[in-house]
């Protein structure tokens, strides 16, 4: 399934002439009644779906291919090159006017997180040190709630 | 024999039939008012609830309903973090939750709010350890239950087995809902785009900041392109002029439109140690300070699959059964897709009676 282009047992390498082969096939394997009044209706439902089915099967193929995983990756690329200098730009402009840039409010989250998961580390080792003080008549008590581990830790 | 035109060539339309498509198209074009009625006019959620706890921008919300409770096991709901949860409850005879409330199952659902720019620090530790740990808290407190029962829904299912594995104490019950716990599968669509050497998420969060929601959406519906962009908009024209369709269409397009960001953090480390490294079942994934163990979940486990999901395949989620300490598991791969799973009309007149019936005999 790897790469798009393979010739796949024999038959045409062509993605496109594959898919319309394929379609072709099942469409004229698809069973209706030629006599009955109303059959184009239903025949045209049914060839639709083999269509649809076809055409299906054909994109899951496509979006499989190391061709369309190749696309993706560039336009993927393309697209955060962009933003990467839109955002470079938008922050040399809003610095220019003495603004704000999100890389600022994102410094100070970083440093609120910071703060607040040095205030848990502390209520965390209080929270141990009284647990360890009320050890001993533990067992009189419901641990609803109890026990939270508050910690922020390292990033992995 | 004689072969007429149309037997010859079945596929060309008659001049009489022509007339009839004609007359169609103009009895649908004239209905299409009422759809756009339909459409301003639809409702999703068919079970009123409260909002009994509120944390940042999380809401958790508790059912209210006439039914006496008749079981003491509360029950609570966590959807994903990349949609809204009410596609659990999106319209009567369509709602997982109704099953459950209506069964006397005091029952909660987690909204996990919209992450917005702030938000894009928020990680797994931040969603498992302090949203997701107070809201199990919260019912606890309220319920007055040391273990409560949790149904996990997609994405959120991941993060319920990984809370389960590190609070065993705080659970009763593990019901997984299309829920994907093992990556190693590579063939699959999603595995494919999102492998390392395709989607480098370390710098897509570096420049969006939070996982955007088009990006999101986009991905998903080019998953099924044919069904989701072609296929699904035949159907709704063939189907124009029945309001009971429409109204059970629009509820869908609603939810599947409403798509929001994911916190950029979580975004990654999901994506990276999950998905890429498949840490999760290798009981190698770190939260915090601490490492998620499968094998301590040892609380009754249901895993339920759907066999045509393309999103979530059951060969990511039924290696979970195996993971587990627990002795009391099962799983159900149910013939549905992936949301048909929670709305299908099939999964809710078979599939949730009976899961009712597996949690009432684990209160």
């Amino acid at each position: 399934m790897g790469n798009f282009e393979a010739n796949e047992g024999g038959a045409t390498s062509d993605p496109f002439s594959r898919f319309w082969v394929d379609l072709m096939s099942k469409m004229s394997g698809t069973p209706f009644a030629p006599t009955a009044s109303q059959m184009q209706d239903e025949a045209m439902k049914r060839m639709r779906q083999a269509f649809f089915d076809s055409w299906a099967k054909h994109c899951d193929e496509f979006l499989r291919s190391d061709a369309f995983l190749d696309i993706l990756k560039k336009s993927m690329d393309s697209a955060l090159a962009f933003k990467q200098e839109l955002n470079e730009f938008m922050t040399r402009a809003l610095h220019e006017k003495q603004m704000p840039a999100r890389s600022d409010t994102d410094s100070i989250l970083l440093v609120l997180r910071s703060m607040e998961g040095r205030v848990l580390e502390r209520l965390d080792q209080l929270s141990r040190r009284v647990d360890a003080l009320e050890k001993p008549t533990a067992g009189a008590t419901s641990d609803l709630g109890a026990g939270k581990r508050r910690t922020k830790g390292v990033p992995q | 024999m004689t072969v007429t035109f149309p037997q010859f060539m079945p596929w060309m339309t008659t001049p009489e039939q022509m007339q009839e498509q004609w007359t169609e198209l103009a009895r649908k074009m004239a209905h299409l008012p009422k759809a756009l009625e339909v459409a301003r006019k639809v409702r999703v959620g068919a079970t009123p609830s409260d909002a009994v706890f509120r944390m940042d921008k999380l809401r958790l919300l508790r059912y209210v309903t006439d039914v006496e409770q008749q079981y003491s096991t509360p029950l609570l709901v966590v959807f994903a973090l990349v949609n809204r949860p009410y596609i659990l409850d999106l319209r009567p005879g369509k709602s997982v939750v109704s099953h459950f409330v209506n069964r006397g199952f005091d029952t909660y659902n987690l909204d996990w709010g919209v992450p917005t720019d702030g938000d894009r620090f928020l990680d797994m530790e931040d969603y498992i350890e302090r949203y997701l740990d107070s809201v199990v808290d919260k019912v606890r407190e309220r319920t007055g239950c040391e273990r409560i029962s949790m149904l996990g829904y997609c994405m959120g299912g991941s993060m319920t087995a990984m809370y389960a594995a590190l609070h065993p104490e705080k659970v009763k019950n593990v019901i997984l809902l299309a829920a994907p716990v093992d990556w190693s599968n590579r063939e699959y669509l999603l595995a494919k785009w999102t492998d390392a050497s395709i989607f480098d998420v370390d710098k897509v969060m570096q420049v969006y900041g939070n996982a955007p929601a088009e990006l999101l959406q986009g991905s998903f519906q080019l998953l099924k392109p044919v069904s989701t962009m072609v296929e699904k908009y035949f159907t709704f024209y063939e189907n124009l002029e029945d309001e009971k369709f429409l109204e059970d269409f629009f509820a869908m397009e609603t939810w599947l439109n409403d798509n929001i960001p994911v916190a950029g953090e979580m975004f990654r480390q999901f994506v990276k140690y999950c998905m890429q490294q498949n840490l999760l079942i290798q009981g190698k994934l770190r939260i915090g300070e601490r490492i998620v163990d499968l094998r301590k979940i040892t609380c009754p486990v249901l895993n339920l699959t759907a066999t045509q999901d393309h999103l979530v395949p059951p060969e990511l989620s039924l290696p979970f059964n195996d993971a587990v300490g627990s002795t009391d598991r099962k799983s159900i791969n149910f013939p549905a897709g992936h949301i048909g799973l929670a709305v299908g009309t099939k999964a809710n007149r078979e599939l949730w009676p009976s899961v009712c019936d597996w949690l009432a005999a684990r209160d």
